[in-house]
């Protein structure tokens, strides 16, 4: 207990000259979690078209809730069909009949003149709607798991400067030490946590409940803590780590679909995506907005125990080069 | 100048000799772009539309981290101290952070041209008519980021507060800029709030010249970069004091 | 000697602390000058001053009879810098160490190649010189830190407390290495605590304590300065029956401090007294366990001067 507090307080007081980017990622999360609110009213249409109107006597369609027309009498640029600015670009010719520029696939083409000849079509989503709560996590995932690695930096420290050799070497407990350092991370959590209070006491509507959303901070924030220790254990260097860290970060984070759901056309990488803590965590949160989430506990056990293997490797590895040395010195001393 | 090129030399072995530099400007990077060109192929009729995306928006994105080769090669813990040594030589200031600055700058360039020559018949992607212009606009843009990393360090005197303020800037204004997605299908406001990234603008120079052929945005980065890149360097003279670092 | 510096009335303050109140002093050509002072008394400011790293807030420095300032790089080109704590790039050889900070002071091909090969002889590690720094001992590391400082041959090699944490072994050597700068007609200027050190290599020394001089001179004038005093010093078995003061009744006693069971007393050379301060220990009962007795060294003198307590 007496490591465990004395090492929470040095944290703490470590943390002071550290407190403008931890005060920079909390602003960061907030716009974030803004962001998705808004994303989530946004309504999305299925497509943006670009009509070109070469002759005044054609009647055009209008924008619906399906479809966003925008009349040009000139073809825009070939890279806004790039950019994904617009879908499509469409022709009316003399007979009303429609010639369609797009990038996209043939199922797109024919949704889209589907919807050009019946404009009050709906057009059925293919999978689910995110929800508000979903788009919030999906949005703090990313900074939650990079300040891990921020939060972790008295650790890291630590094992650098040989400040871990002394504790090691000291009559007290090893794990309460680790301890330590994952409680300072998840109190760290705090400020984010505190955003999602004041938003549903201005009255957002931020999707789940506040205790559904301390679970999954919770748990996201042992994902993030335990890759951090892992990789912080296995790589000397603290900025090597870090930047692994954070590219490994970005780049799971985006393919399990935390910002926005990508079509999957490959089983085999479906299922390599499905191995991901965060495609799990994002899955279980969809399957809260549906009220299915006990059915499916499965998936967030799933990442506390992914969570828990690597902080467990993590700690065999740090028993093996700190603890057993420190024992085997003390008894060459002797 | 000799001992100008000395020292540059030096940080310029140093960084190649890091292989998580290394690995992150080419393997992670090419990884990024055939990962996310590959998830989004599905929606388009031609597998290299999605590719001709992502390595464009991607490629940016690489350029944009280039600020944290420029903080690692200055002030990364293990060097910092020998490469403050330099202080006490006849060499000056100017080269202690002007030569790393260039060296990242180089580093990152060479790099990212390497990709592009893998990548870039690999997955049908084209640089345009003309895809001299491409690799020339990428070179301004390349000195303003390493300028970037540069200043932040000659403001913050440590490379771990430097990185991570740069790893949240650049991956914000990255994401706002339709890095790994479009924000124009996402309403006005959404396509508003991109416009204000750097990376957006960045984003529509390069595709410009690269599936339009069109020069429009070419001068506007290209100055834009140089001007910006000026300011920095010129920030690092004022905020770099040889008092600071003994 | 010839006058290599001039340093008159340096001052540097940091905001309200004024860490330097106008010293002055001068170095000659071909001497080692040590500053000795606690922690705080100013001397790596000094140091940092003079190698032109640092400003100051007043004063001036002159090299040759000139100021440093008007030609800066002819000046730094004179200088070797060894810095305290030890600047190499860890995953180098010494050897590219070496090429590195010899280049920077204008080395290069033939001349940089023998100005290597003669530092890393200079350093006795000639035979490492392809492996990596961090494969060396500490030690190892503070020798190659010096040949750093040296390989480009310079007037004035300033060194910042260059044997740290090092074994005997090393130390001995780089002293020696000092040695052979000196005969050689380079002059040094370097900073220390190690009192035993300053006794082999010093020509003069300054001592400087909150931020002035307040002494200078060799070692043996500075002895001189208490030489007709004697050191003795009394292990008793468990002190509680005598009192400092009463040993001023013994005649030629200075100064007596009791600490434990340890009785330190300065007397006046000349006076033999040690017979009846032992006779007035065993009046008072005190049964006696060893006596040792030393003349003026570096470490009284710098004791005398700046005093016991401990420093920040």
């Amino acid at each position: 207990m007496r490591i465990f507090l004395s090492v929470l307080k040095n944290n703490y007081l470590r943390l002071v000259p550290r407190i403008i980017p931890v005060a920079i990622f909390t602003v960061f999360t907030l716009i974030s979690m803004l962001f998705a609110v808004y994303i989530t009213g946004v309504q999305q249409v299925k497509g943006h078209i670009v009509l070109i109107q070469q002759s005044a006597s054609v009647s055009i369609p209008q924008s619906s809730k399906m479809l966003d027309v925008t009349v040009m009498s000139e073809t825009p640029p070939y890279t806004d069909l790039v950019k994904q600015k617009y879908d499509a670009y469409v022709t009316v010719d003399s007979n009303g009949n429609y010639q369609i520029e797009t990038l996209r696939n043939d199922d797109f083409k024919n949704m889209l003149l589907a919807l050009l000849q019946n404009p009050k079509d709906v057009v059925k989503t293919s999978g689910e709607e995110r929800g508000v709560g979903v788009n919030i996590l999906g949005f703090m995932m990313m900074f939650l798991l990079m300040i891990a690695f921020f939060n972790l930096f008295a650790f890291a420290d630590d094992k650098e400067q040989g400040q871990l050799r002394r504790i090691a070497a000291a009559p007290t407990s090893f794990g309460g030490y680790l301890a330590a350092h994952c409680a300072y991370c998840f109190s760290l959590l705090l400020p984010e946590y505190i955003l999602l209070v004041i938003l549903k006491a201005c009255g957002w509507d931020i999707g789940f409940s506040l205790l559904q959303y301390a679970g999954l901070i919770a748990v996201l924030g042992f994902l993030g803590i335990s890759f951090a220790m892992l990789l912080n254990t296995l790589i000397r260097k603290p900025d090597n780590a870090n930047m692994l860290g954070n590219s490994i970060t970005v780049l799971t984070s985006v393919l399990a679909g935390s910002f926005y759901s990508f079509s999957q056309n490959n089983a085999l990488l479906d299922d390599i995506i499905k191995t991901l803590p965060q495609k799990e965590l994002m899955d279980f949160a969809q399957y809260i907005q549906n009220g299915v989430a006990l059915q499916h506990v499965g998936c967030l056990l799933y990442v506390i125990a992914f969570s828990l293997a690597m902080f467990a490797f993590s700690c065999g590895i740090l028993r093996r080069m700190y603890v057993k040395m420190a024992v085997s010195h003390s008894i060459n001393l002797l | 100048m000799r001992r100008f090129l000395v020292i540059f030399k030096m940080d310029l072995t140093n960084l190649f000799k890091n292989p998580v530099l290394v690995g992150y400007n080419t393997l992670f990077a090419a990884l990024l772009i055939l990962i996310m060109g590959f998830l989004s192929s599905g929606n388009y009729a031609q597998s290299k539309d999605a590719y001709q995306y992502y390595t464009v928006t991607l490629l940016i994105y690489g350029i944009l981290n280039g600020a944290m080769t420029a903080s690692n090669c200055f002030m990364e813990r293990d060097i910092k101290r020998p490469n403050l040594r330099i202080i006490y030589s006849p060499a000056g200031s100017f080269p202690i952070y002007f030569s790393k600055l260039l060296a990242s700058f180089v580093f990152d360039y060479s790099l990212h041209l390497l990709l592009l020559a893998v990548l870039c018949p690999l997955l049908h992607v084209t640089l345009g008519a003309n895809s001299l212009f491409f690799i020339l606009l990428m070179a301004p843009v390349e000195f303003a980021a390493a300028a970037l990393g540069t200043f932040f360090c000659c403001v913050f005197h440590c490379e771990e507060t430097t990185s991570m303020l740069l790893s949240i800037v650049v991956n914000v204004f990255c994401i706002l800029g339709g890095t790994f997605f479009s924000l124009d299908g996402l309403g006005s406001a959404a396509a508003f709030i991109s416009k204000l990234s750097p990376a957006k603008w960045l984003n529509d120079a390069f595709f410009a010249l690269a599936c339009d052929n069109s020069r429009g945005l070419f001068l506007p980065v290209l100055i834009g970069a140089t001007v910006i890149s000026a300011l920095l360097v010129l920030g690092c003279r004022l905020f770099f004091r040889t008092e600071d670092y003994l | 000697m010839e006058n290599l510096m001039n340093i008159k009335n340096l001052k540097k303050s940091y905001k309200e602390n004024e860490v330097l109140k106008g010293i002055s002093f001068e170095v000659y050509t071909g001497e080692v000058l040590c500053i000795l002072g606690p922690n705080g008394a100013g001397k790596t400011t000094t140091i940092n001053i003079l190698t032109a790293a640092l400003g100051s807030n007043g004063g001036e420095i002159e090299y040759k009879g000139k100021p440093i300032g008007l030609k800066l790089r002819a000046y730094k080109q004179a200088l070797g810098i060894v810095p305290q704590d030890v600047s190499l790039y860890e995953e180098l050889s010494a050897e590219r160490n070496l090429r590195f900070f010899a280049s920077l002071y204008g080395l290069h091909g033939k001349e940089l190649r023998k100005a290597v090969d003669e530092a890393l002889v200079f350093a006795g590690l000639d035979e490492r010189r392809r492996d990596k720094v961090k494969t060396f001992s500490g030690g190892m590391k503070r020798r190659l830190n010096i040949a750093c400082a040296v390989a480009h041959h310079p007037e004035l090699v300033i060194m910042d407390e260059p044997t740290v944490g090092i074994d005997p072994q090393s130390r001995n050597y780089i002293l020696d290495s000092i040695k052979k700068l000196r005969d050689g007609g380079t002059t040094v200027i370097y900073t220390t605590h190690y009192m035993e050190e300053v006794e082999v290599i010093s020509s003069r020394i300054i001592i400087m304590d909150h931020g002035s001089i307040i002494a200078e001179g060799t070692k043996e004038s500075l002895k001189e300065s208490i030489a007709n005093e004697k050191k003795y010093t009394i292990e008793i078995e468990e002190n509680g029956k005598i009192a400092p003061d009463e040993f001023f009744s013994v005649e030629g006693v200075r100064s007596a401090k009791i600490d434990g069971d340890t009785i330190e007393i300065t007397s006046l050379k000349g006076v033999e007294n040690l017979d009846r301060i032992i006779a007035l220990l065993c009046n008072k009962g005190e049964r006696i366990r060893n006596i040792t007795s030393e003349n003026a060294s570096l470490e009284m003198v710098f004791l005398k001067l700046t005093g016991r307590k401990l420093r920040d």
